[in-house]
């Protein structure tokens, strides 16, 4: 064997350990041509996790800057009310399941690794800042913690031979938000203990009949996932059915393409526990079966 | 499908060439007692891998098309030469542990004795646990979960046959999602109707020291990789496009390399962001086992820049810049 050929092997060899590394997982099965147009794929694959991602800082540059500082995503454990009752600070118990389906849709779902259970999560962030072009600087709050719980979060990324369908990207997240914290020392934006939580969890009850016309009536939901919806949101779960995608856009003269997020369904109650500006307490508030749909967000880029 | 047959070839064939290039001796009985040790095998790379698709299947098909690893990409002309001046150095360590290797030191240890050893050579790292390098230079606090190389462990050391950071660059024209009723098309699902999840991806980068160590007594591969990048991705299917930069400059958390040469030169002036990962077997929650996959340590800064919504031609919306990154994560992986 010439020297060149055996580095050309070690190459591919490289190439082959990363692939195998990669693949190994997946029920593989050696197929000759003839027996490709026979094969129904394989099982998919499942990764449970457990994380925990911190960073010093993070800005958003566009003239000026707005400057978040020591953000934390996890585990309910990562705020001060999430800790008290004993939540760990990690991202776990949660199993994410990839499949192709047969359609060529990519589905990925985050689900509980214990049947019964939920996933906790967190954040916490340090001080929010926004600074001018010439330095000056405005304290936004000093910090933001939230957590909460997910019951299921589904991403489903369509294949479809009409190219102009958009948009492409499906999720649908049921989930509550049991503590939100924005903390503010210096008399800015305060927001104390806001909840998300199920339309039947509280208040005024949709009931199944109510729940069920609703979602179903809800552009781009599948019929299981108005299911999983109803049944979410009968067990105290808030529910958002969202799409994301780009929408050929006409602006008179000429059209162009935009970043567009569809709500097409959320249900939920909101409860607040307490609202100030600049030190002044504007008081509580309450959003009993608040319900969003056929909503619309573009960017447009100026 | 000819492709793939040519790989698994080169699998079987690529373990052999390894004995060829080390330094084996012919020795009888008597001569035995005296040995202390070979000297473990070095392995000088110049490539560039071109693979037209990868495609998994499920029940649908995920094609990745124009996959291309090689050197760094010329910012000028956008042409992509080969992956080169890597220097491989494979042994199996003795009572001697690392000093047994051929890199001699892993990771931020042998970046501190790279500086000391050459004048030429600036290591700084505020992630370093050394008091004074020049005596004990020391892992770095993330690179905590290396295991100490004992007698028995399997070590390869990628380095540069230069000294300086070995350039890389990786390429996808496209990652793409097709039907299962496609597979007549298999090796050009890149030209379906499929959704793409993302296209023109281009990244160049250098890398750092990487080291690979097998423990004799543990079923894990735990990799230490010093390593930077910058590049541009299009996301599609959610119409965003990015251009990006990880590195490790920023913040409180920052490390640096420079090189100068004879004339005080600058050839190298840059930073590193870290990774260090095992990967090996685990059991999951239902009791079957699977591949574990724990990222121990993520670090670096990462600057989103140029972002662009809709469309890549569109207007930039601004930044965003992430100082002092820190990603921990286990993961257990299996099919279901």
């Amino acid at each position: 064997m010439g020297k060149a050929t055996q580095k050309h092997y070690l190459a591919m060899a490289g190439v082959v350990l990363s692939l195998c590394a990669g693949q190994s997982f997946a029920e593989l099965k050696p197929v000759s041509d003839n027996d490709l147009s026979g094969v129904t794929g394989g099982t998919g694959l499942s990764i449970d996790l457990s994380s925990q991602i911190s960073m010093g800082g993070m800005t958003f540059e566009d003239s000026g800057q707005a400057k978040v500082s020591n953000l934390n995503f996890g585990g309910a454990g990562l705020t001060t009310s999430g800790q008290s009752l004993g939540l760990g600070q990690r991202l776990d118990d949660l199993t994410i399941a990839f499949d192709i389906s047969q359609a060529g849709a990519l589905n990925i779902g985050f689900r509980p690794l214990s049947a019964a259970g939920t996933i906790d999560w967190g954040m916490s962030t340090g001080a929010i800042d926004l600074v001018s072009a010439s330095g000056q600087t405005t304290r936004f709050a000093d910090g933001l913690e939230a957590w909460g719980t997910l019951l299921s979060a589904d991403f489903r990324i369509q294949t479809d031979t009409a190219v102009s369908q958009n948009p492409k990207q499906y999720s649908l997240a049921v989930f509550t938000l049991d503590d939100l914290d924005l903390i503010s020392n210096s008399g800015g934006l305060s927001v104390g203990n806001l909840q998300i939580t199920g339309t039947e969890s509280g208040g005024i009850l949709l009931g199944s009949q109510a729940l069920t016309d609703f979602f179903g009536s809800a552009e781009g939901m599948t019929s299981s996932e108005v299911s999983t919806a109803v049944s979410g949101a009968e067990n105290g779960f808030a529910v958002m059915s969202t799409s994301v995608g780009t929408e050929q856009v006409n602006n008179g003269a000429s059209t162009s393409d935009l970043r567009t997020i569809r709500v097409n369904a959320m249900a939920a109650d909101v409860n607040v526990g307490s609202m100030g500006v600049g030190g002044v307490d504007l008081g509580a508030a309450t959003l009993d079966n608040l319900r969003v749909s056929d909503t619309t967000i573009r960017f447009n880029p100026y | 499908m000819k492709g793939l047959k040519k790989l698994t070839l080169a699998t079987a064939i690529a373990a052999a060439p390894f004995a060829a290039n080390a330094e084996l001796k012919a020795m009888n009985d008597i001569a035995m007692g005296d040995v202390t040790g070979q000297s473990g095998v070095t392995i000088e790379l110049s490539t560039k891998v071109d693979i037209g698709e990868v495609a998994y299947q499920d029940d649908g098909f995920l094609a990745i098309s124009g996959l291309s690893i090689g050197g760094a990409y010329d910012p000028a002309t956008g042409a992509q030469g080969n992956l080169d001046d890597v220097k491989l150095m494979i042994d199996v360590a003795g009572t001697g542990g690392v000093a047994d290797t051929g890199a001699g030191a892993v990771g931020n240890a042998y970046l501190e004795g790279a500086a000391i050893a050459k004048p030429n050579v600036s290591w700084t790292n505020t992630q370093t646990t050394s008091t004074d390098p020049a005596t004990t230079p020391a892992a770095a606090a993330n690179e905590a979960g290396m295991p100490q190389i004992e007698d028995g462990d399997l070590v390869i050391g990628i380095r540069s046959v230069s000294g300086a950071p070995v350039d890389f660059g990786v390429g996808i024209d496209s990652v793409k999602l097709a039907k299962s009723t496609e597979s007549a098309n298999l090796g050009n699902l890149g030209a379906g109707t499929g959704t793409t999840l993302i296209s023109n991806f281009k990244m160049s980068g250098m890398l750092g020291p990487i080291d690979v160590v097998i423990q004799e007594n543990q079923n894990a591969m735990n990799v230490n990789a010093y390593f930077n990048a910058q590049g541009t991705l299009n996301a599609d299917f959610v119409g965003t496009y990015i251009d990006f930069k990880l590195h490790n400059s920023r913040g409180t958390d920052t490390n640096g390399l420079t090189i100068v040469d004879a004339n005080n030169n600058t050839l190298v002036d840059t930073s590193f962001a870290h990774a260090q990962v095992d990967i090996g077997k685990a059991t999951n929650a239902a009791g079957n086992d699977a591949l574990a996959f724990n990222v121990n340590d993520f670090s670096g800064d990462l600057d989103l820049t140029n972002i662009r919504m809709g469309s890549a031609n569109a207007a930039s919306i601004g930044d965003v810049y992430l100082t002092d990154m820190k990603i921990n994560a286990q993961m257990t992986v299996y099919g279901h």
